[in-house]
């Protein structure tokens, strides 16, 4: 825990939110299990407080912009939060103009299950992020560990930590990591280069375990569908049982549907209760899209996603 | 359940490596439900020889009322003829007995909460009742409870026996056994060569156990009339617009709660045949409440957020069935959105309970 941060951040949340005559403000709390802080909406200057930062808010908060569309919103953006946003906007399902962006240069987010199975006993305030170190008190002496290495997956490979195009880019935290030397490629090269049976078993292994609860769907910042194919009763496209052909073709099809639009922010991840790695799902799509249309989402809201644009010149070359 | 008068009964010993010469016989004898480890999460699941059973794990991560209440299940299949002729034909049944290895106090008390649901309305489940009249639980004491446990306040313990026919307490170098019921006796009868009657030194153990795991006490009983009565004059408390700006509702807390038990029917197949299944649904999803005409009742996720709390403390009691949480916390360690019965709980009624 870093108070005087903590401290940085309320009071610079309350004035802007004074200032700039906002209706609601999105921000991480303490929750009350461990290394698990949780998002809230604070609806006036005065009931900002307790607002807290550490490597353990992943979840994006940009989730919270499209059910508050109507209002004048500020919200603490890492830069996958800033990324969705703009996806948001270029989908039209929010404005730039209702929103203050209040940017956070995101150290790298931490693996809580990681660091849990390692410590179990560990809790907030026997957990010191300091510079590029991590200092677990619970240890006699206090262990001292690399940031780095205990980096969620997705923050290994992110490359845009720093939002950029914010209305106030706020002091970094007192808590890094050097910057990712991993890409996406590193984790689908190796999936990507196995036999097809081996591929496959390695993903109906891994979701072999999924429960339908769709916390990654909910989670996900991008996913906004009033209605998902799955809920889809006329045509039914799957039944709710917790089976191979229906897991499998949820998470396809989800995939499909994040094809470009995915800013791999890891909140699916994070929220799965099950722990299946579906950042080797979204980062293989994530790569995909990179290698065939030179595009990473959530970088520009002018210029289109490759795969909702139609162009004249488009070499087609797909087709026949 | 003929439950025997236990103050006298003798404590057995079992020795953990003789833990699967007693699961193989029950295994052919039984319908036998163990816990174990999947992902980094523990499931009950038809016994495998050769698999090792997890009793570490406090809660584990999904309870047991798949056993009793699977997600999918299978009620009917059916066919049509060209023409046109139905033919209803009834789901194949396990016919056997089951045992439940290694259930725990909290997943037990749910069962009355199931029983309530699937038993004791106008028309009792017959799917339901055919595997809960033919169930035998094995249970185990919880040493090391989570953080996000607190069965005591919702009255029972870590060592409540209440609805098992035999109680393990796991000591660091054997598993002693009390035997609770006649039908508990029965199960052992196959084994009686591996359990030996205990002595005192560690009769006195398990009583220290036993007296350690209580006084790890989480908070006040919780008052149910009480809390039924502060929710329902709550029923317009801003508090659950608060929680409703975070929850996602997604299914998690209603997968892995040892107590909800809501459904959805589905038929799966063609036209010439299929079969009807029963899956678990959730009254967090906006579908579970969405009528044919498109009008949903509960469309707004703050009415859903009511409406999974009002059914545990409120519509429960009112009914006249018991509250509809025992306290396993699975739903406080698994919501992505943090929110924690808990604090629910003390929101509405106090710290005093």
């Amino acid at each position: 825990m870093n108070v005087p941060y903590n401290q940085y951040l309320n009071e610079t949340i309350r004035s802007l939110f004074e200032r700039e005559t906002l209706d609601g403000w999105i921000a991480y709390i303490e929750g009350s299990v461990p290394l698990k802080p949780h998002p809230t909406v604070f609806y006036s200057p005065s009931m900002v407080k307790g607002v807290i930062f550490n490597g353990f808010c992943v979840q994006n908060l940009a989730k919270y912009l499209q059910r508050n569309r109507d209002k004048r919103m500020g919200i603490l953006v890492k830069g996958c939060d800033r990324r969705a946003i703009r996806v948001l906007i270029q989908e039209k399902q929010i404005e730039r103009d209702h929103l203050f962006l209040a940017g956070i240069p995101c150290p790298g987010m931490l693996n809580r299950t990681q660091l849990l199975e390692q410590f179990p006993k560990l809790r907030e305030n026997q957990l010191k992020e300091e510079g590029n170190h991590l200092i677990i008190q619970t240890e006699t002496p206090p262990l001292e560990l690399e940031r780095a290495d205990y980096l969620l997956p997705t923050c290994r490979a992110c490359h845009h930590r720093t939002p950029e195009d914010v209305d106030i880019l706020l002091d970094a935290p007192p808590f890094s990591a050097p910057d990712a030397e991993e890409d996406y490629k590193n984790w689908v090269d190796p999936i990507g280069g196995m036999p097809r049976d081996q591929r496959e078993a390695l993903f109906a292994k891994e979701l072999s375990r999924c429960i339908l609860c769709y916390a990654c769907r909910n989670v996900c910042p991008l996913c906004y569908c009033e209605t998902c194919f799955t809920d889809s009763l006329q045509p039914a496209w799957m039944t709710p049982a917790p089976e191979p052909e229906n897991i499998f073709f949820y998470h396809v099809n989800r995939m499909m549907h994040m094809a470009g639009r995915c800013v791999a922010c890891g909140s699916c991840e994070w929220a799965c209760p099950e722990h299946i790695p579906l950042h080797l799902l979204y980062g293989k799509i994530t790569a995909d899209v990179a290698e065939l249309f030179s595009y990473e989402a959530g970088l520009s809201e002018t210029i289109p996603q490759p795969l909702s644009h139609f162009s004249e010149d488009d070499p087609d070359e797909h087709i026949g | 359940m003929t439950r025997m008068n236990t103050s006298d009964s003798p404590l057995l010993k079992l020795s953990p490596r003789d833990l699967p010469s007693l699961l193989r016989p029950l295994s052919e004898r039984y319908a036998l439900y163990v816990p174990y480890i999947v992902g980094d999460g523990v499931r009950f699941l038809p016994f495998q020889v050769d698999r090792p059973v997890d009793l570490a794990q406090t809660p584990p991560s999904h309870p047991m009322k798949s056993v009793l209440f699977p997600n999918p299940e299978v009620l009917f299949r059916y066919t049509r003829s060209e023409a046109g002729d139905l033919n209803l034909i009834p789901a194949e049944g396990d016919t056997r007995e089951l045992v439940i290895f290694g259930a725990r106090s909290c997943d037990v008390r749910a069962l009355s909460a199931l029983d309530a649901v699937f038993l004791k309305r106008s028309v009792p489940d017959t799917t339901y009742r055919e595997r809960r009249e033919r169930l035998h639980i094995i249970g185990v004491g919880c040493v090391t409870p989570a953080d996000t446990c607190f069965c005591d306040r919702m009255g029972g313990g870590p060592f409540d026996d209440t609805g098992m026919d035999i109680m393990i307490f796991p000591l660091p170098d054997a598993y002693i056994l009390k035997v609770l019921t006649q039908q508990g006796q029965a199960l052992l009868a196959p084994a009686r060569s591996l359990l030996e009657e205990v002595d005192e030194g560690v009769r006195q153990q398990v009583t220290a156990m036993v007296t350690r795991g209580i006084s790890q006490n989480t908070g006040t009983p919780v008052d149910f009339a009480a809390l039924k009565k502060a929710v329902e004059s709550g029923r317009e408390d801003p508090y659950w617009d608060a929680l409703a700006d975070v929850c996602l509702g997604c299914g998690i807390c209603t997968f892995v709660c040892p107590v909800c038990s809501c459904f959805s029917l589905t038929d799966s197949g063609k036209i010439r045949g299929g079969q009807r299944l029963r899956t678990w649904d959730a009254c967090m999803f906006p579908t579970f409440t969405k009528e044919a005409s498109g009008h949903n009742p509960r469309g707004e996720i703050v009415q859903r957020v009511k409406q999974r709390f009002f059914h545990k403390f409120y519509y429960s009691l009112e009914n006249g069935e018991p509250p509809g949480c025992v306290g396993c916390g699975r739903c406080v360690a698994q919501c992505p959105a943090s929110i924690d019965i808990r604090e629910i709980i003390t929101h509405f009624q106090g710290e005093g309970g």
